[in-house]
């Protein structure tokens, strides 16, 4: 921000970030130690010096987390936050040899990358040519091949495997959930004024067209009790719609 | 014991020394990502001086006191069913300590579909909470002060619409846009590049997501108006250093658009954020 675009406020040369914990590292095997991989997941995150973090229930490899699940999540955080100790102190891993050379060799690699994008025109032609989208097929093939070989290990999937599922309590979700919503939907239609709906859409047509602002009218729109679908479906008929070529 | 035993327990034991040679050469050489990682670090590897914290380039973190200043946001990321009963777990985890909301919608909603739609079926409230109108947004953040509250909505085709509906519940409720806080995903280049849930073209997609960005940096100036997100990149498979570049690629890309439409850098640019992902590897 302050090489490349000469900001000034020292604001905009910060980068913010939030961070969850790896959600393709759960596994269904042995759900609990998805536990352990959150703390340890969280602890990097920590030290990292992230703004805002959620932390992965033991049963989103199965579904929606429980209340029991999910407040454990939480617990996890507070005794990270509260207990360890590793808040005492701002980046208390500053100035390890491996931490300082992996840093520079991540950055190195990254602006790599970042050049050759440039070289490209940008991320959208790279998007086009289905470049990140190819180099990060390649990337999940090699891990799935280590992880076929054993070369990667996973607790519980391809090493320490045991006989007896663990058990554990998931959400229900309500049956009833979508019923309820279509219903509070037609009676929402039902009531609204229908005229006011049909000019609010055309608005939004005559403004993706003219290539205006869009949210003065989207905030008119959903005030008018316009649908998500339904505008989603005005953009269309002006930007029509999108579809790759698969890169496997 | 005959000569062939003997050769048996002498095979047996030269099995095991090759075993315990293994072990040491195929110990873990590399990181997640595939860096390789060298049996020793020692103070050649690690040169340069670092900046102090809350130094430009904030490699020891952004702040000059970090979480002794203030701990970072507690925010599980949750939805599920109808709007009543995602408000009633967002209550319950308000009450049991958690410091900002964090919206998870289901897989309509996600694509820019309402919930009677014939293509909805079997997904309404299955990976999120249904969000099809202001009806359901005023009963989703029924009870919870937006002007007190941050909240984090993962959405991004349709994230223009549901940000509006944010603002017309926060007009509402009377909590004034130039105190509310908060994030909006609205990241469309890792849809194309990760996530795949996109609708329009990449252009188009990338003029929605500018709409938002300037209209936040005048009338919303607290809201983050987009979450640059390497978390999906890395869910999709990628190496630590793809998800940082790609992702780090994305935000200069937003950067120029906003640039493009007018805005000048400081006026948007404190407010771009990120999202990564904390993998198994510790480092």
């Amino acid at each position: 921000m302050r090489d490349r675009y000469g900001a000034q406020d020292e604001r905009s040369w910060k980068l913010r970030f939030h961070t969850q914990t790896a959600g393709c590292s759960l596994t269904w095997q042995q759900p609990y130690n998805n536990v352990i991989r959150t703390a340890v997941q969280a602890m990097a995150a920590v030290l990292g010096g992230t703004q805002s973090l959620h932390t992965n229930s033991l049963d989103e490899a199965y579904a929606l987390p429980s209340e029991h699940a999910v407040t454990l999540a939480l617990r996890t955080q507070q005794v990270i936050a509260h207990e360890s100790g590793v808040t005492a102190t701002p980046d208390p891993l500053g100035g390890s040899y491996f931490v300082e050379w992996l840093t520079d060799e991540v950055e190195r690699q990254a602006w790599e990358y970042i050049h050759r994008i440039d070289a490209m025109g940008g991320m959208i032609p790279a998007i086009e040519q289905s470049f990140p989208q190819r180099e990060i097929a390649d990337a999940s093939f090699r891990f799935q091949k280590q992880v076929e070989s054993g070369e990667a290990v996973i607790v519980g999937v391809n090493r320490f495997q045991s006989e007896e599922g663990e058990r554990i309590e998931l959400l229900q979700v309500d049956e009833s959930a979508a019923s309820r919503q279509r219903q509070k939907l037609a009676s929402l239609r039902a009531r609204r004024d229908a005229q006011r709906v049909a000019e609010c859409l055309e608005a939004l047509r005559c403004a993706a067209r003219e290539d205006r602002n869009t949210m003065p009218l989207l905030i008119a729109a959903v005030k008018a009790y316009v649908t998500v679908g339904e505008i989603c479906e005005a953009f269309r008929d002006v930007y029509g719609a999108w579809t790759e070529t698969s890169v496997i | 014991m005959t000569v062939n035993d003997n050769s048996q327990v002498y095979n047996g034991t030269m099995t095991a020394m090759k075993r315990s040679a293994d072990a040491n050469t195929m110990r873990q050489v590399s990181t997640l990502s595939g860096i390789p990682v060298k049996t020793v670090y020692t103070s050649e590897d690690a040169a340069g001086t670092l900046p102090e914290p809350g130094e430009f380039p904030y490699t020891r973190g952004i702040h000059r006191t970090m979480y002794q200043g203030r701990l970072w946001t507690m925010r599980q990321f949750s939805g599920f069913a109808t709007p009543e009963e995602t408000n009633a777990r967002y209550r319950y985890l308000l009450s049991q300590g958690q410091t900002g909301l964090s919206v998870a919608f289901d897989l309509p909603t996600l694509m820019g579909v309402d919930s009677d739609h014939p293509t909805a079926e079997g997904e309404v409230g299955k990976c999120g909470v249904a969000i099809s109108s202001l009806e359901d947004m005023e009963t989703l953040f029924d009870g919870i002060p937006l002007g007190d509250v941050t909240v984090s909505m993962t959405i991004n085709s349709p994230a223009p619409v549901l940000f509006a509906m944010y603002l017309a519940v926060a007009e509402k409720q009377g909590a004034d846009w130039g105190r509310i806080s908060g994030t909006l995903q609205n990241d469309m280049l890792k849809e194309y590049i990760a996530q795949k849930e996109y609708l329009y073209p990449p252009r188009p997609s990338m003029k929605l997501v500018t709409d938002v960005i300037e209209f936040a940096a005048r009338h919303v100036p607290k809201f983050n108006p987009v979450s640059i997100s390497g978390y999906h990149i890395r869910e999709a498979g990628s190496t630590a250093v793809q998800e940082l570049a790609f992702t780090l690629r994305d935000g200069i890309e937003y950067a120029d658009w906003a640039l493009a439409r007018g805005l000048s850098i400081d006026e948007f640019a404190p407010r771009l954020s990120f999202f990564f992902n904390s993998h198994n590897d510790f480092f």
